[in-house]
């Protein structure tokens, strides 16, 4: 009777400790709704005896060349899964999942194309994406995002 | 594979259930790496990521992480106290069930992924909990039936007995060794299947998609099935037996039989 007690404690005391946890902060999926502005871009090298740095506009145009998103200045997440990207010259819309733990931001494209972004950082004012790329040398890109509304 | 308990198995029966269940482990993990984005036959790495998290004050995904290690723990928890439980009254039924369990787990994801999923981060996670669960009763089963000789669905302590056992191979009278070398033998099988069944899961994920899980329940049911079919014919030969007309005592070949179909006699 009595380890039964303490088996039920100790079961009882786990259940409890992942309500609480899940209870105390929102899911990355509501954080994430709303309008973000791109802040900058910044590139990290693997291997950091590469002479060369790139300022944020530079790491923009060769890091996210083959990307969507590179045009985008502000993201807005909307519920239902759709994001609104836009520019200077034009808006598009795309749908957007959080994957994982709540660390990855994938991106679906029309043609069924997708990108995955590591959700480095998000909170209620500010995000951090990272991927990895090829510009000149290898190394992994960083997006900080603030958020507007 | 499933019917001998502890001591009484032989290498193998540790080798044909290592390798299989391995398989499947490596399997389940890719597979859900590629569909979820997280791990689910190890939770050496979610320990880790649990305390990034809580250094980082992501609570959210905390409570997340926590709730997959207590599942995959809660499974070993099952699965060895079936096996403790019901080992006395049928040591078959009493080590398929976990694996029975596993199999609904892993059918339930497939099911639920291919018909009614929509990528929400909630089902993602909620997902990732029954596998977690399932890897969980694998490993509790084949750890607990061997005497802890086979765990399949994470390398590290194998890969650690591997470097010890081949630093202990340089020695001579290690190397003739029987014991020794079957057990060499028997973490590269589990090695070997583990990757193989991660290759082959991340190849034909891209084809059938969530269907993989059914893929794995295949190899899950080959497991049962595979004593299931020696009990039968081990029955068939005992009732054959027992029609000769040869001088023999019913009751003992019996006992025989009942004893390797693994039940308990008394």
């Amino acid at each position: 009777m009595k380890i039964t007690l303490v088996y039920l404690t100790v079961f009882l005391t786990g259940i409890l400790v992942f309500v609480s946890l899940i209870s105390s902060a929102p899911s990355p999926e509501t954080v994430i709704l709303g309008e973000w502005k791109e802040m900058k871009w910044e590139y990290e090298k693997v291997n950091k005896s590469e002479n060369k740095d790139y300022s944020s506009h530079e790491t923009q145009e060769q890091a996210g060349q083959h990307l969507i998103i590179h045009q985008a200045e502000n993201w807005t997440f909307l519920p239902g899964g759709k994001l609104k990207l836009s520019g200077k010259k034009n808006d598009k819309i795309v749908s957007w999942r959080i994957k994982g733990r709540g660390h990855i931001l994938e991106l679906k494209y029309d043609n069924n194309s997708k990108e995955h972004y590591n959700l480095t950082r998000l909170d209620g004012d500010k995000m951090v994406l990272n991927f990895e790329s090829d510009m000149q040398v290898r190394g992994i890109a960083k997006l900080t995002f603030e958020k507007l509304l | 594979m499933l019917r001998k308990f502890s001591n009484s198995r032989t290498l193998d029966d540790n080798l044909k259930l290592g390798t299989l269940t391995a398989f499947s482990a490596g399997m389940v993990n890719i597979a859900s790496l590629m569909i979820f984005f997280s791990f689910s036959s190890n939770v050496t790495g979610h320990y880790a990521i649990l305390a990034e998290e809580i250094l980082k004050g992501n609570w959210y995904q905390a409570g997340v992480v926590f709730s997959w290690i207590f599942l995959f723990f809660f499974g070993s928890f099952v699965s060895n106290m079936m096996v403790i439980y019901l080992n006395g009254r049928n040591a078959y039924f009493a080590h398929a069930l976990p694996i029975i369990l596993e199999i609904m787990c892993l059918v339930s994801v497939g099911i639920y992924g291919q018909f009614f999923y929509r990528e929400t981060l909630t089902e993602t996670e909620a997902l990732l909990c029954l596998m977690l669960f399932a890897m969980g009763l694998q490993n509790g089963l084949t750890a607990s039936i061997s005497n802890f000789a086979v765990k399949t669905t994470h390398l590290t302590g194998i890969t650690t007995d591997l470097g010890i056992l081949f630093s202990m191979f340089t020695m001579k009278k290690f190397r003739e060794n029987e014991m020794l070398v079957g057990k060499a033998k028997l973490l590269l099988s589990i090695v070997l299947a583990y990757v193989l069944g991660a290759v082959f899961s991340g190849l034909i994920y891209f084809e059938i998609k969530f269907k993989v899980f059914y893929v794995v329940s295949f190899f899950l049911v080959l497991v049962i099935a595979y004593d299931f079919s020696k009990i039968r014919l081990l029955r068939y030969l005992a009732v054959n037996r027992t029609k000769e007309p040869v001088s023999r005592d019913p009751k003992s070949e019996t006992r025989k039989v009942r004893q390797e179909e693994g039940i308990s006699v008394v």
